[in-house]
């Protein structure tokens, strides 16, 4: 067997242990407020469709917010940056925005919009928009000079120079504050359905709760890691392959 | 005579079976003490994982390593290498004098007395009044000064210089070419130098061991008959240096094109 | 462009300026009711005032020291996790399964499973946080642990250190700066944690405080409380970068120099 093979084999012994420890102390508790692993299981099996149903009220929510904050936040961001003198004045503006958490926004918006889908995508779209605005910011004023002087050289239009050299090297940074946007709309989603509760997985987490079915609120919590498990595998794949480029090996070939 | 380094069929090869790839095989060499001797062969023939073998950093598949008689399997005392790489040998947290003091770990001294050792080397190697400043603080050819100068303050008797001086400007070259003579002689330092360049190689050394092509080992010794001190304009000039010189080119030069006929 | 120059050095007052005008121009417009968006004086009043009672400043006190105690745990265990799967590649592999499952996993899910076990107190707080700060440390300990290179290692082995050793002068003072990224990340994430629990456990902190008035609509308190929510994230900011100074001052240095 491969080396490889046998480490990941053998590393899946660490979970596994701890599952099993899990088991015990669940079994030596005997609450249903402590449920182990095997009744979570069980759970899972009972109520797949329920959470499933609500998980995709959940994502769609989150997709809605995060699209919104791309579609205004990355434009924004590439401007500030652009524009120097607007950028570094406004920075410290973005910096205050930068150090709210954004929960914290969640009872505000309740008094302005109310619990329904609007009033949630606005404050997914506003826990996208900060990684998303800071990075894109970052990205478009911090554009290696050397490839400016290359763009010189080259006699590219201003157009050009923005298609072919600008947007093209500041995507990994763009890149990396969708990343953190997707983390954060997922878990702002969630956590605004549970305060602000009507439907999708978080709420289904509070009602659960509510009838002390932990193991059913644990089956939930196992679907929600689960998608955040694909969501970042497929980002993952997609940042491969469209920018391969900057995630080459860096050492040089021997 | 007594060795102070000697090696006994030393071979080594990383992985196994159909994927064995053979470094060194049967090499054999013997430094004594206060020599200067360079060893130079074809690139890639696997001469900083001699070096590795020879410092105890890495075990040989086969053979042994013997310093000052005894059984090399661990970095001995009294022998310390000097990294092409100074930049990133020199420890960026703590400053030049620390990083000195981090070589003399292992010297029994107070101290007190380990300090003013420390301090005394570092001005020997020419950077008295850097001993506060960070190695990234100073030029490239001060950063090697510092780890040469760590390096000796280990109570070395013997330095293991790879390619110490690939990565400076050709001036500095041949200043730090000079300054490592007189250090070793200073020191009473036996030196091993491996480089590339066959100038070099001929204007440090007593002798010149040429390796070849991999799997390595010693094909040919040629000693330099040349005066020490050193002098960048007379011996560079003599007869005896030109003639040194050519001998190693053309050993080297034979494997390179034995290499692409082959 | 000479005035350029005098707006980068004046940002600060401008921003505030604009913030402020901007506030005070909707507002004066009231496009919004007054009952969700009062007047900067008033909400500067409602906050004075709530700061007189001494309700706030003790929800500050127990919010703040939730978010630093719990960041500080996650800190020394994340670190701890990766010091063990560098010495262990098993072990690492565990451990990295482990993180991919329970990293995606918002705070705020685990606050109503936990309650019945953990009550509402100290041991809610300390689960919840460390369970979703521990892994930005973990997981830039474990690439920086990794990274340290060959030449530094072959230099600490040279000189006679043992593996122990090596970790302790060489690995670790190598990949603290990197690790503190990862701290200075986790700090957000555990005044995110706090303030979600504080909101679902309903008790006690800045974030029950801020629910309970925005039931009671009383906006400007509200907008009080946020503002004090965004001055902890200075504050603990502040603290991460004071102990980075302290433990990686030379790394800042380094990067600072001119070329």
């Amino acid at each position: 067997m491969k080396r490889e093979t046998r480490i990941a084999l053998l590393g899946l012994l660490v979970p596994l242990g701890i599952v099993i420890l899990w088991q015990i102390a669940a079994l030596l508790q005997k609450t249903p407020l402590f449920p182990g692993p095997g009744k979570v299981v069980v759970a899972i099996w009972d109520n797949y469709p329920v959470i499933l149903h609500q998980l995709g009220i959940t994502l769609r929510r989150a997709s809605a917010g995060f699209a919104v904050a791309v579609v205004t936040m990355i434009p924004l961001g590439i401007f500030l940056g652009r524009v120097r003198v607007v950028g570094k004045v406004l920075e410290p503006l973005m910096d205050m925005l930068a150090t709210l958490p954004p929960p914290a926004i969640i009872p505000l918006v309740m008094l302005f919009a109310g619990t329904g889908d609007w009033a949630k995508i606005v404050i997914i779209a506003y826990a996208a928009a900060v990684p998303l605005l800071m990075n894109s910011y970052e990205a478009s004023h911090s554009i290696n000079p050397m490839l400016s002087r290359v763009a010189k050289s080259l006699h590219l239009s201003r157009l050009e120079t923005m298609r072919l050299i600008d947007w093209p090297s500041s995507l990994p940074m763009i890149a990396t504050g969708a990343r953190l946007a997707i983390a954060s709309s997922l878990l702002v989603s969630v956590t605004s359905e549970m305060l602000l509760s009507t439907n999708g997985i978080g709420t289904y987490l509070q009602r659960s709760q509510e009838n002390f079915r932990i193991d059913a609120g644990l089956a939930g919590i196992a679907f929600i890691s689960l998608a955040g498990v694909l969501v970042n595998a497929g980002v993952f794949r997609l940042e491969k392959k469209w920018l391969f480029w900057h995630y080459r090996d860096q050492r040089p070939a021997e | 005579m007594t060795a102070l380094l000697s090696t006994s069929a030393v071979g080594k090869h990383y992985g196994s079976g159909a994927a064995r790839m053979p470094i060194i095989d049967g090499l054999e060499l013997s430094i004594a003490k206060g020599e200067f001797v360079s060893l130079v062969g074809p690139s890639g023939c696997g001469k900083t994982t001699l070096l590795m073998c020879l410092a105890g950093l890495l075990a040989p598949s086969e053979g042994q390593v013997r310093f000052n008689g005894q059984l090399v399997t661990a970095p001995p005392i009294g022998l310390s290498v000097v990294f092409q790489d100074y930049s990133r040998s020199l420890l960026p947290w703590k400053s030049n004098l620390d990083n000195v003091l981090f070589g003399m770990r292992r010297v029994q001294l107070s101290g007190p007395e380990k300090r003013a050792r420390a301090v005394e080397i570092l001005a020997a190697v020419g950077l008295s009044g850097f001993e506060a400043h960070y190695p990234w603080q100073v030029s490239g050819g001060m950063q090697q000064r510092v780890a040469i100068a760590r390096g000796i303050a280990a109570q070395s008797q013997l330095l293991l210089l790879d390619e110490p001086l690939a990565a400076v400007d050709a001036q500095t070259r041949a200043d730090m070419q000079d300054l490592l003579l007189d250090l070793a002689k200073r020191f009473n330092q036996t030196c091993v130098l491996v480089t590339h360049d066959v100038e070099e190689a001929v204007y440090m050394a007593n002798r010149v061991l040429v390796l070849g092509p991999r799997p390595t080992k010693v094909v040919r010794e040629v000693i330099v008959d040349l005066p020490m001190p050193r002098d960048q304009l007379a011996t560079r000039e003599d007869p005896a240096f030109l003639h040194a010189r050519h001998e190693v080119m053309a050993l080297i030069r034979g494997m390179r094109q034995g290499k692409a006929l082959a | 462009m000479n005035w350029a120059i005098w707006a980068e050095r004046l940002r600060v007052p401008i921003c505030a300026a604009l913030l402020l005008g901007a506030w005070q121009l909707v507002y004066a417009l009231g496009v919004v009711p007054e009952k969700y968006f009062p007047s900067i004086p008033t909400i500067a009043t409602a906050f004075w005032a709530m700061l007189n009672d001494g309700t706030v400043l003790s929800a500050w006190a127990v919010t703040f020291g939730r978010a630093t105690v719990g960041l500080i745990g996650a800190a020394l265990l994340g670190v701890a996790l990766a010091i063990i799967s560098d010495l262990s590649p098993v072990l690492s592999r565990g451990i990295r399964y482990i993180s991919d499952v329970l990293q995606p996993i918002p705070p705020a899910a685990f606050v109503p499973m936990a309650v019945f076990m953990l009550g509402l107190g100290t041991k809610l707080y300390a689960f919840v946080i460390i369970l979703v700060t521990i892994w930005p440390p973990y997981l830039n300990g474990v690439a920086a642990l990794a990274g340290v290179g060959s030449v530094q290692l072959n230099t600490g082995r040279m000189f006679g250190l043992t593996n122990w050793q090596l970790l302790w002068q060489v690995k670790l003072p190598a990949a603290l700066p990197e690790i503190f990224t990862g701290i200075r990340y986790a700090a957000t994430i555990s005044l995110i944690a706090v303030i979600v629990a504080e909101m679902l456990a309903g008790r006690d902190g800045i974030g029950f405080m801020i629910f309970k008035k925005a039931f009671a609509l009383r906006t400007p308190e509200v907008f009080g409380l946020m503002f004090l929510v965004g001055l902890n994230g200075v504050l603990l900011n502040g603290l991460v970068n004071l102990l980075r100074q302290g433990l990686t001052g030379w790394h800042i240095k380094m990067m600072e120099r001119p070329e």
